[in-house]
């Protein structure tokens, strides 16, 4: 059953529709090839799906449009001046320390590895080998509020702060030497499959990433290196296992737009939204996240003993499992 | 088209690149600005199609340019 969102419907259409997203993401695709902007843009190219991401920028309420605009702001000291003197510490150590900078900037969590071209929008490549994910959680009391404004505002609200962290963390590698740069929103690259390999999380049904502290209720950052760090790795903390068997964010998106089952994408068996009916909803709704705050996963304080959960109740089941007889 | 960081990153400025990136990025952020405030037009025409039931064309309200 539905609960309580707006429903799917819609006082805007197009005459000519654009491509489909889900063509462009690559959607039954066997070889894989790089993603491609369609929506959110950096400006390096023209978006198929243009015309709705500037209907979505015009008829946005103007607090959250100027906030829009604080963060390009904040965004010009993501680059800068490298120190002449370089510092060529152990990785291991640097990474502790890269960490304790973004921590006490105020951090949710922080992880670290090598940068991946499934990261990159097709066309880009910045040429940094490693990165830095950072994850910020929301406020819950504020997101219970979605689809409304006021969860929106927190979103813009959670971007600027991070950003802010991003940057920090970017100048401090800088002073050691080190090119460095910081990336927000609206940039070149995929910030979830960073957080991925970095160990921040797993990828959810919803399409979102799934910390183990906060959920998928987290705002992400990057910033990528060229200094030497030690790598994180994946985790795995249950999110397959609950993903597989629950289906809160497939029955509560209005769109139905999350799909149950895995789907082949640029060659990849991986959960994946329904970009066409995602998209025109997120644009009616100031950005929706209703599929994040319905996330069983999002209550608070829950993911720890969640995940704890998840994977006894896996291992228990592998236990009875009678090995195959020869 | 340039991307927002080939326009505004500078990875090595003296003071007066930054100072005249500064004037640049502020002159862009005028300039959305003003498009959101042109976009009252949208806004209006939206509000009444909710009304309504009804919705509105995105061709005849969006700037063709913009695709």
């Amino acid at each position: 059953m539905k609960k309580r969102f707006p429903d799917a419907s819609y006082a805007f259409r197009y005459r000519n529709a654009p491509l489909s997203g889900n063509v462009i993401n690559g959607l039954g695709e066997t070889s894989r090839r790089r993603p491609r902007q369609i929506f959110h843009g950096s400006g390096r190219r023209r978006l198929e799906w243009q015309r709705l991401q500037t209907f979505f920028a015009l008829t946005m309420p103007f607090r959250i449009y100027w906030q829009g605009l604080r963060n390009y702001w904040l965004l010009r000291k993501a680059d800068g001046r490298v120190a002449k003197r370089r510092l060529t510490p152990d990785p291991a150590e640097s990474a502790t320390k890269i960490k304790a900078i973004a921590m006490q900037a105020g951090a949710g969590g922080v992880g670290i590895c090598r940068m991946t071209g499934e990261a990159l929008y097709q066309g880009y490549d910045p040429g940094y080998e490693s990165a830095i994910s950072i994850m910020m959680p929301m406020n819950l009391d504020e997101m219970r509020h979605v689809p409304e404004e006021r969860a929106a505002v927190e979103v813009m609200r959670v971007y600027f702060e991070i950003s802010r962290v991003a940057i920090t963390v970017a100048a401090a590698i800088r002073a050691m030497g080190w090119r460095a740069r910081a990336y927000g929103e609206s940039a070149d690259i995929l910030h979830i499959p960073l957080a991925v390999a970095a160990g921040l999380g797993e990828l959810g049904k919803h399409g979102s990433l799934i910390s183990k502290s906060f959920g998928p209720n987290v705002r992400l950052a990057t910033v990528l290196t060229d200094m030497p760090l030690a790598y994180d790795s994946p985790v795995d903390i249950g999110v397959e296992d609950l993903c597989l068997g629950c289906r809160r964010c497939t029955i509560d998106c209005p769109a139905d737009a999350i799909v149950d089952q895995k789907q082949l994408v640029r060659g990849e068996n991986k959960w994946y939204v329904d970009f066409d009916k995602c998209v025109p909803y997120f644009t009616k709704t100031l950005g929706c996240g209703i599929c994040i705050e319905v996330c069983p996963w999002t209550r608070p304080d829950r993911g720890e003993s969640l995940s704890r959960k998840l994977l006894d109740k896996r291992a228990t089941r592998r236990a009875r499992t009678p090995a195959p007889s020869l | 088209m340039a991307a927002f960081e080939d326009r505004f990153y500078l990875e090595d400025p003296g003071l007066v690149q930054r100072l005249r990136r500064d004037a640049s990025l502020l002159l862009w952020l005028a300039g959305g600005l003003v498009q959101w405030f042109r976009g009252r037009t949208v806004r209006s025409a939206y509000a009444q199609a909710q009304q309504r039931n009804a919705a509105i064309v995105l061709e005849d309200y969006v700037d063709p340019g913009a695709e």
